[in-house]
């Protein structure tokens, strides 16, 4: 059964179109990912998904609901984070428990924070403010905070894109970690095609002016190292596969 | 504490005392070509300010008016704040308001003196009147600039969490914009300070514009500047305690 459906979905800002046909399906526990050209409009994707932003044609259902406005059964990640610097590490992710797991004892909800932060490696940083973090602890803040509130699908924008090439390794493989752990479906937009592929079931190409499905590939056994320097073979094939037909959209 | 203590910078200190003694200098190049008596010289204004340094008059005056700025300003930001928030909500209400903001906002504080006399007399009141229209129409428009600035990627992440309606305004937005929103109310508190000495104009009889006025109309120039040095010094202590405040209520400013 698919959790996430997106029809014939159409976005236009200031009479340009920005998004045209887009079709895109995700079920429950897998991860789909999204490449395509920096200024695509794959941003755009997410936050219509995500209920941020009005869209006149097409339709977006998750669990057979329309989404026409932000919940927190949709959990975005931004690539800026946007953690809130007025409130404590723990109290960041506290306003997701709050909100998402409103009818959750305290206790459940002490529970599951502690697991999270534990998981991050935040649990010594819990009273911390985000000034006093670096990107990647940032990155797991956000990423915690969305989880807490306990969403059915999680879409990660670009989670990756601002960070060093040993923080990123460490976060992906967190990433697959927590996949593993939790009950839910991940969307990740990003532009590096070696993560898409070691990360996702299912990575998706759009083209750019408007942004359009132009390709689909399946990936058998994914996340099966958890690093994007170390793909297989087959791996590597599709990673050429969809650099050509990127060139060429 | 609300001061941090500072490492001395010998540069820059040197640097300021430098600058300071050659703007001194130029003074009393530029107060050869005038009257003494309408442009004096540092060596009378230095002796005039010791005077009034030490007087209990200039303090209580300065705190008249002080305190006749801070009605008005007070008045202005507990009216401000609620407008700009509902402003930034709603587009309905913002179009329907702002051109009328717009138009007053364009029209010089003086200009309201006579009419804020006849409505409101010529006490008290109409000073208070006067330093709120001069910074209440300022202020909104800065503060609606403060919320959209600070607020976007913040208020999205929050809708995504689950936060709407006032929740998201008194958990997301006004935190958010809380860093801009003091630097406003500390720009903007220097502003309604000028237009306190535009309504002691009328019909005072105290205050620190009214001690200008009175030194201007015997021509005492050496304590008219003396004061206008009085209230920088003020302005300037008042501005590093609104900076102090901000740091203290937004730590996380520091970095």
């Amino acid at each position: 059964m698919h959790l996430l459906k997106i029809e014939s979905l159409e976005i236009e800002f200031a009479g340009k179109k920005i998004l045209e046909s887009i079709n895109l399906e995700v079920s429950i526990n897998q991860i789909v990912a999204i490449v395509g050209k920096s200024g695509a409009g794959k941003t755009t994707l997410l936050k219509a998904i995500a209920g941020l932003i009005k869209y006149k044609q097409g339709s977006i259902t998750l669990e057979n609901e329309i989404i026409t406005e932000a919940t927190n059964k949709i959990g975005l990640v931004f690539q800026d984070y946007f953690v809130f610097p007025w409130l404590t590490i723990e109290n960041n992710i506290r306003i997701g428990l709050d909100y998402g797991r409103n009818k959750s004892s305290n206790e459940e909800k002490n529970k599951f924070l502690n697991w999270l932060l534990k998981s991050t490696d935040l649990l010594d940083h819990q009273d911390k403010y985000p000034h006093q973090l670096s990107g990647g602890m940032l990155q797991r803040v956000a990423i915690c905070r969305a989880l807490a509130a306990n969403p059915k699908i999680l879409l990660l924008d670009e989670p990756f894109g601002a960070l060093d090439l040993v923080t990123r390794i460490n976060l992906h493989q967190l990433l697959c970690d927590l996949f593993n752990k939790v009950d839910q479906a991940i969307l990740i937009v990003t532009h590096n095609i070696s993560e898409a592929v070691s990360l996702a079931d299912r990575v998706i190409l759009l083209s750019e002016n408007p942004a359009k499905v132009v390709g689909e590939w399946k990936i058998e056994n994914p996340r099966q190292n958890n690093n994007f320097l170390k793909l297989t073979n087959e791996q590597d094939f599709i990673v050429d596969e969809i650099l050509d037909q990127l060139k060429k959209s | 504490m609300l001061f941090k203590k500072r490492k001395i910078n010998i540069k820059k200190g040197i640097l300021i005392l430098g600058s300071l003694i050659c703007l001194l200098f130029l003074w009393n190049f530029i107060a050869q070509f005038y009257n003494p008596k309408l442009f004096p010289k540092v060596q009378n204004i230095f002796a005039a300010f010791k005077g009034v340094v030490v007087s209990k008059e200039t303090y209580l005056n300065l705190f008249a008016s002080f305190a006749l700025v801070l009605r008005g300003f007070i008045l202005s930001i507990i009216i401000a704040f609620p407008v700009s928030i509902i402003c930034f909500k709603s587009q309905l209400f913002s179009k329907i308001i702002i051109p009328y903001h717009e138009f007053i906002r364009y029209i010089p504080v003086p200009a309201f003196v006579p009419l804020c006399a006849a409505i409101f007399g010529i006490g008290d009141l109409t000073k208070v009147m006067l330093v709120f229209i001069g910074t209440y129409f300022q202020v909104l428009f800065m503060f609606i600039a403060d919320f959209e600035v600070a607020s976007k990627g913040y208020e999205e992440s929050a809708k995504t969490l689950g936060l709407k309606g006032i929740d998201l305004i008194l958990k997301i937005n006004i935190p958010s914009s809380l860093p801009g929103i003091l630097d406003s109310i500390r720009i903007t508190f220097a502003w309604a300070w000028s237009y306190l000495l535009v309504a002691e104009v009328v019909n005072s009889q105290y205050g620190i514009g009214y001690l200008v006025l009175q030194s201007y109309r015997v021509l005492n120039m050496p304590r008219l500047i003396s004061y206008l040095i009085i209230i920088g010094f003020f302005g300037l202590f008042m501005d590093y305690l609104f900076k102090a405040i901000r740091i203290k209520i937004c730590p996380y400013l520091t970095k």
